[in-house]
């Protein structure tokens, strides 16, 4: 009796099951991630664009009316330095809003809303690489105001605009979007130490250019912000009032757009890009303006740049301000470079 | 967020690769940190040393001035 009522000995577990019970956990805590993902946390693309504009900062610095000289390979690690800071806020970025990019379309597909990464690592990568990029840059160069403006662009995009304004206001992009106008200036104070005013003539150009840019985007992708509960313009005021701010930023954006030529950074080629991609420019966010791009959000499963066609009036202004503001910064640094070997 | 793979063994072992991959890529990480550190250090010394010289220069020239000038 004794024997029969003793409950059955649970038996042993084998090898096999340990392994399968490790691995499972293994999966759980999400650690698969490869060097790639890695890569990929690091924002690639916004990388080139801050590595872009932050070098044309850095090439074009004047003081005292003079160019400034700078060590090359001292001017290759600031744009390192810069690369791996603007990394290091992506990577943070990705971390902290890894369940939101799960929900939307356009970010699932990241290293940490996919689960290849977890949200510890990606935290970790992006603390070290933030550290290490703005006190290498301080040490190399000696210029502690580049160092100081990296770590604040740092702390603006991932403290400032991620945590704190991105699910609080529609104007998030708006103000957030300063963070992504800061690079010449750092590469202006990387060469010189200094900051003037010309290199806030740049911030401004950005600065004035990230609104249109991403609410053209926004209008044709406003289902997944909706989904994701981010108050972007066309979700928090709707589409009308959405294409309205287009047009109205772009109108201030263009003319200091040109301001450049006039203050002498840019010459006539600059003057030219400037004043065409403008006008340009202006007769896209007009078109925005008068089309219908965001009255019914896109749903589904189509690519992003496979669009209803009320919305290729937004789809095509986002496609040009990409190639604007790159052409009104390479046409900088094509002239300054011309101008250094005195062409 | 999470994706638990069908096949634990092979999730396993999927899993040490990417560890391995991993850690061989903080090793060149923290390699070529080094590396530019070291030429960071070498080309500000190289600047210093350039620098001193110059004020060396200038001050001799200053002195030789100077002498010349009292005589």
């Amino acid at each position: 009796m004794a024997a029969a009522d003793k409950k059955p000995k649970k038996p042993l577990r084998n090898d096999a099951e340990l392994v399968s019970d490790l691995a499972r956990d293994y999966a759980a805590t999400d650690r698969r991630g490869l060097p790639a993902d890695y890569f990929q946390l690091l924002k690639p693309r916004v990388m080139s664009l801050v590595v872009f504009t932050a070098l044309t900062g850095l090439l074009i610095a004047e003081t005292g009316g003079q160019p400034a000289h700078m060590n090359p390979f001292l001017a290759f690690v600031a744009i390192l330095c810069i690369a791996l800071g603007a990394g290091s806020a992506g990577a943070l970025n990705m971390a902290i809003e890894g369940k939101t990019d799960a929900l939307m379309r356009r970010t699932r597909q990241r290293p940490v809303a996919a689960g290849r990464v977890s949200q510890n690592d990606a935290m970790t990568f992006g603390g070290v690489l933030a550290f290490l990029s703005v006190v290498t840059m301080g040490m190399a160069l000696d210029h502690w105001l580049a160092a100081g403006l990296l770590a604040l662009t740092i702390v603006y995009y991932v403290v400032f605009y991620t945590m704190v304004l991105k699910r609080r206001t529609p104007q998030n992009i708006v103000i957030g979007g300063a963070a992504g106008a800061f690079p010449p200036v750092i590469g202006w104070a990387a060469a010189t130490g200094q900051a003037p005013w010309q290199a806030w003539v740049l911030f401004a150009i950005i600065f004035l250019w990230t609104p249109p840019h991403s609410w053209a985007l926004a209008l044709y992708t406003s289902e997944d912000y909706a989904n994701a509960g981010i108050p972007m313009m066309p979700v928090a005021r709707g589409a009308r009032h959405t294409r309205l701010l287009i047009l109205l930023y772009s109108l201030v954006m263009v003319p200091v757009g040109c301001v450049p030529a006039l203050i002498g950074l840019g010459g006539i080629a600059y003057a030219l890009v400037s004043v065409f991609g403008g006008a340009w420019f202006l007769y896209l966010a007009l078109r925005v303006f008068l089309s219908r791009a965001g009255d019914h959000p896109e749903g589904g499963e189509t690519s992003l740049y496979d669009v209803k066609k009320e919305a290729l009036a937004a789809r095509n202004l986002f496609a040009f301000s990409i190639l604007y503001l790159t052409a009104l910064f390479a046409t900088l640094l094509i002239e300054h470079a011309l101008k250094g070997f005195h062409l | 967020m999470t994706d638990v793979s069908p096949d634990p063994v092979s999730d396993r072992e999927a899993y040490l690769k990417a560890q391995r991959q991993r850690n061989l890529f903080i090793a060149l990480g923290l390699l070529g940190f080094v590396v530019l550190v070291f030429f960071i250090s070498m080309t500000r010394m190289a600047q210093g040393l350039r620098h001193d010289a110059s004020v060396r220069q200038a001050y001799r020239s200053s002195v030789a001035a100077s002498v010349d000038a009292s005589k």
